[in-house]
């Protein structure tokens, strides 16, 4: 007794209508993070690979080649095992160059639009019998479980449905930079599910048709021959084509590529998929043999492929039944959303757009191109239905799915001339792919359409179909590959994208580019419309971070790749190379020969990951040398044999002000003034030294030692760029003025001891003087003149107090230094500020002033309270001379961070800015000449420096303001 | 060997082990003998923890490299 079969549909609609839930979930963000971008995740949908075949033919081809049918699996984990070697580098390839199909990928390897047109036109050809196998196999399980014929109806609107879910959650995004994690998580789901209803299966085997392990062990040990028979196939020659065809399926199905590498968004998840993907396979498999065991156990009269459908309904359990129908479902839906998916890229990238672009420039590209996806989505899965209509096939699950094998196989040569031959081109490709696939069509598909012809007959050979073919086609496409490879010679385009497939090949060198940035909209405008042009241009602009007014050379380069991998992901690289050719003048373009050595370091710093052992080591000795050319405090650059600035460290950027982006790949005299014709006058220059150039940079003058080197041949890089000099750059302005600084000291220091030594010798015919002139009125015996010389005397006494004065402030003067030496006590500042102020208040000229003094109680410093004393009674003097009558100074006395501010402010007319730098110099005074010796303020800033403490002059809107700072004795502060 | 081959030297012998056991004439001795019917199994599960090892092996090596 069968299912109903509305039931069934309702449960399919049900089921599929879940998966869309699912998806939109997916895409509004309401999955949790963790679960959504997790390797588990990811390794469940590329359980893809698994379906209706796998699901139900699997037990079919167990019945017939008994564990030849492990091989599908088997050859998958091997080439897993090799994915370090084979799956790392493509989907490198993959996110480097965003090649979202395998016709992208080959196209972009073997340049021109005859391998992507070849490759799209064979996998369609390829693979929609496959995708019509998944509608047959979807159809007879219903068959089975409702034990009716459903009609094409039934399978007209399963194929609506994964049409509007292939374009609803498969074709939201044009480009691979959004990855659609709605589709990704519902094929993990989906394989969930076919995991679960196979072992669930496989459990009700063993455990309700035979009641346990054991008893179906014992079933099986009696049936004679029965599991000898399983491994028999071991030997024959289907075994190793199994285990080849399917480790080719690991990257050449169009549906694995596109789970494996187009929708990867961590390439860490590939290594964790390395072992959970076959780990996924193996427990998907290993019910296969309890099924078939029930099968004949229970003697179904079915075919092999849907024993466990028909051992469920034997039984009565209907509730399983659905449950194995939904997994067969989960399979036959994820293939055919993911197959029409990845070949809807191609079709669109090689048939569709080139044709489109070639007509006319399109409006609303992006539109369009989206709709243009989608239409094409819905077309591939109608031929896929019109093949299931048309076509009446007769053969197994399992022979139709390794007829698009065996068609996928014919991209292996392809992929390891992509991987491991340099010397491979586009004709010794297409030649290959062309024998191969008329081999192909020939000895597999003309069989299905003539029944009566059987190659393996016709040619008399003692083999399977399979190892005839797969031998067969992979010999002539092979042979073929590498006879045109041989005779023909490799485009600048191969050789450029052969080094790019190699990530530790040599960089690329051929690349023309544009003149400015302009050129290239324009292109993009040309072949695109502006629209596209303007949102191509300013994403590429913005991701390199390059100015849109750039002409330098190394960054159009790099606006050029970035373009071109944008447009790939968008228009596959065959039109992207194309269209990025087109500027105006491109024959001018700029032909980059040499490697640009920008573009090494970004590969160097995009493969550090990968980096093991010396390479590892050198890579670290390299950024250690780096950093410290970077770091060195001196100014350093180095300029390439044509003259472009290549190393541009942070000192020469702080000496000139040009940032080294700004600096890069210039010549030196594009550089601005003054540093751009100094340094390019230098460079032509036969000197190598030349010292104390002055300019004039930033406001104020600068003097710069330059010096440089030739760099050898030796030191140039492998592929021939980069000799040409070394130019180094030391900043003297500031050594010169502490320079200038110590000579005017010692000047001084050369005028105290000149005073000082005048100061002595004055001395002693001073006194002698003084001693006549007062004695000179009692000489004078003369009463009537003796007036006359008393008042002459005076006046002489008057001069010789006032010479004295001055010798003596020389002599302190000379001798500050050496008082400063004697031994320091704490002194209570404010109390000699108190003193200083008495003191000068006996003076006659500060009778009409008001002192106001706000000092802290006891502030205690480490001096000598004398010389203190001394620096306060210069301070306020000055401030008296310089006060107006009825003025008032203040003397204020703070703390601050263990210091001591004592600030005099005076109201007088103020020390203008010319001469504020010159008030601390030896003999320095605005006073008349005769009213003071200029050594006042010098004397107390000498006193002041040898307490460890500052004088200066602070900023005061009326007067001058004298700001004294010591720091406070150790138990003060 | 080259430097960079030597993270994925482990797969290299794991896939060399896996093709011995599988596909080799190690398979005439094998198939003649009289293995229960999950044996075929066997090989796999170890193929696949001999390589989740060297992943495991890897990614310590790594995050210690970094």
């Amino acid at each position: 007794m069968g299912i109903d079969l509305g039931f069934l549909f309702f449960i399919a609609l049900s089921y599929l209508g879940l998966l869309f839930i699912i998806a939109w979930c997916t895409e509004r963000g309401w999955l949790p993070d963790r679960l959504l971008h997790s390797p588990l995740v990811y390794s469940l949908s590329l359980g893809v690979y698994a379906t209706s075949w796998t699901y139900y033919g699997s037990v079919g081809l167990a019945d017939t080649s008994g564990y030849a049918f492990l091989n599908i699996y088997l050859g998958l984990t091997s080439a897993f095992i090799l994915g370090p070697y084979l799956l790392r580098p493509l989907l490198r390839l993959c996110r480097e160059h965003q090649l979202t199909s395998l016709a992208d990928l080959l196209a972009f390897r073997y340049g021109g639009r005859a391998t992507g047109f070849a490759v799209t036109l064979f996998m369609l050809f390829g693979i929609l019998p496959y995708i019509s196998l998944q509608i047959r196999a979807v159809t007879e399980s219903i068959q089975v479980l409702s034990q009716r014929v459903p009609s094409n109806m039934l399978a007209l609107a399963f194929c609506g449905v994964i049409t509007v879910f292939a374009i609803l959650f498969g074709a939201r995004h044009l480009t691979p930079r959004e990855k659609h994690h709605g589709l990704v998580v519902a094929i993990a789901f989906e394989s969930a599910v076919k995991l679960i209803a196979m072992v669930v299966a496989g459990l009700f085997a063993v455990t309700q048709v035979f009641e346990s392990p054991m008893a179906m062990s014992r079933w099986a040990d009696n049936q004679p021959g029965m599991v000898a028979e399983l491994y028999a196939p071991a030997t024959s020659g289907l075994w190793p084509t199994l285990l080849l065809l399917s480790f080719c399926a690991a990257f050449t199905l169009p549906r694995q590529y596109h789970m494996t590498f187009t929708e990867n968004e961590n390439p860490k998840h590939l290594n964790t998929a390395y072992w959970l993907f076959p780990l996924y396979l193996l427990i998907l498999n290993l019910p296969i043999i309890p099924i078939l065991f029930a099968g004949r156990y229970l003697s179904l009269s079915m075919d092999a492929d849907f024993y466990v459908l028909g051992m469920t309904l034997t039984l009565g359990r209907e509730w399983l039944a659905i449950l194995v129908f939904l997994g067969g479902l989960s399979a036959a839906s994820a293939m055919m959303i993911v197959t029409t998916l990845a070949l809807s890229s191609m079709c669109m990238n090689h048939f569709l757009l080139p044709a489109a672009l070639s007509v006319n420039r399109p409006r609303d590209f992006y539109r369009r191109l989206l709709w243009g996806r989608r239409l094409v989505i819905s077309a591939i899965i109608a031929a896929g239905y019109g093949f299931y209509i048309v076509i009446e096939l007769q053969e197994g699950l399992a022979s139709l799915g390794l007829i698009s094998f065996v068609a996928a196989a014919q991209l292996l040569p392809g992929i390891i001339g992509l991987l491991f031959w340099a010397r491979a081109t586009q004709v010794g490709f297409i030649a290959g792919l062309s024998g191969g696939a008329f081999v192909w069509f020939f000895l597999l598909i003309v069989p299905l359409m003539l029944n009566s012809f059987d190659p393996v007959r016709w040619l008399a050979l003692d083999t399977d179909i399979w190892t005839l073919t797969t031998t067969a086609t992979l010999s002539i496409n092979g042979l073929l590959f590498i006879v045109g490879s041989l005779l023909s010679r490799p485009t600048e385009d191969e050789i450029a994208a052969s080094q790019a497939s190699n990530e530790y090949a040599e960089l690329a060198s051929g690349a023309t580019i544009a003149r400015s940035v302009i050129h290239y909209r324009y292109a993009l405008r040309q072949a695109l419309g502006s629209e596209v042009a303007r949102d191509e241009l300013a994403r590429a602009l913005q991701e390199t971070g390059i100015d849109k007014k750039e002409t330098r050379r190394s960054e159009l380069r790099v606006l050029h790749e970035r373009l071109e991998r944008n447009l790939t992901g968008l228009l596959g690289p065959t039109l992207a190379r194309e269209i990025l050719r087109r500027q105006p003048g491109s024959h001018e373009g700029l032909l980059s020969n040499t490697p640009d050595a920008r573009m090494l370091e970004r590969r160097l710093h995009t493969s550090r990951e990968q980096m093991r052992g010396l390479t590892k080591q050198l890579d670290d000795l390299r950024q250690y040398l780096q950093d410290v050319l970077r770091q060195l405090p001196l100014g350093v650059c180095s300029i390439s044999a044509d003259g472009q600035i290549y190393i541009w460290n942070s000192a020469m950027q702080t000496l000139t002000g040009i940032v080294e982006r700004d600096a890069y790949d210039k010549t030196l005299e594009q550089l601005e003034a003054p540093w751009g014709p100094l340094l390019a006058d230098f460079a032509r220059s036969s000197d190598d030294h030349q010292f104390r150039l002055k300019t004039f940079h930033g406001g104020r003058p600068t003097t710069v030692n330059l010096h440089k080197a030739d760099l050898g041949a030796d030191v140039g890089m492998s592929a021939g760029a980069l000799p040409g000099q070394v130019i180094l750059m030391e900043d003297r302005t500031d050594l010169d003025k502490l320079e200038a600084e110590l000579a005017h000291n010692e000047r001084l220091a050369s005028i105290g001891r000149l005073a000082a030594g005048v100061a002595h010798e004055i001395g002693n015919p001073l006194t002698g003087i003084a001693s006549i002139a007062q004695n000179l009125p009692d000489d004078i015996e003369d009463s009537e003149q003796r007036p006359l010389i008393q008042e002459q005397s005076d006046d002489i006494l008057s001069q010789v107090a006032r010479i004295n004065s001055i010798v003596k402030s020389l002599l302190t003067f000379s001798h500050a230094d050496a008082v400063a030496q004697t031994p320091y006590e704490p002194v209570d500042v404010s109390q000699r500020v108190r003193e200083a102020v008495r003191l000068v208040s006996l003076s006659p000229d500060t009778r009409d002033l008001n002192i106001e003094i706000d000092m802290p109680d006891s502030v205690l410093v480490n001096g000598d309270a004398n010389l203190l004393m001394q620096v306060f009674v210069n301070l306020i003097n000055n401030a008296c001379h310089a006060s107006p009558a009825g003025s008032t100074i203040n003397i204020r006395g703070t703390l601050q961070d263990n210091m001591l501010v004592v600030e005099t402010i005076d109201q007088g007319s103020g020390v203008p800015a010319e001469i504020r730098d010159h008030v601390f110099e030896p003999f320095f005074t605005t006073k008349p000449v005769g009213q003071g010796t200029g050594l006042g303020l010098s004397l107390a800033y000498s006193i002041v420096a040898n307490h460890n403490g500052r004088l200066r002059i602070g900023d005061s809107e009326v007067g001058t303001r004298m700001i004294v700072t010591l720091p406070l004795h150790a138990t003060d502060s | 060997m080259n430097q960079r081959h030597q993270p994925t030297d482990h797969s290299l012998l794991i896939f060399l082990l896996a093709l011995f056991l599988v596909n080799s004439p190690l398979k005439q001795w094998w198939s003649g003998l009289t293995l229960p019917w999950y044996a075929m199994y066997l090989p796999w599960l170890l193929i696949i923890v001999l390589v989740a090892v060297n992943q495991h092996l890897q990614k310590r090596k790594t995050d210690r490299g970094n």
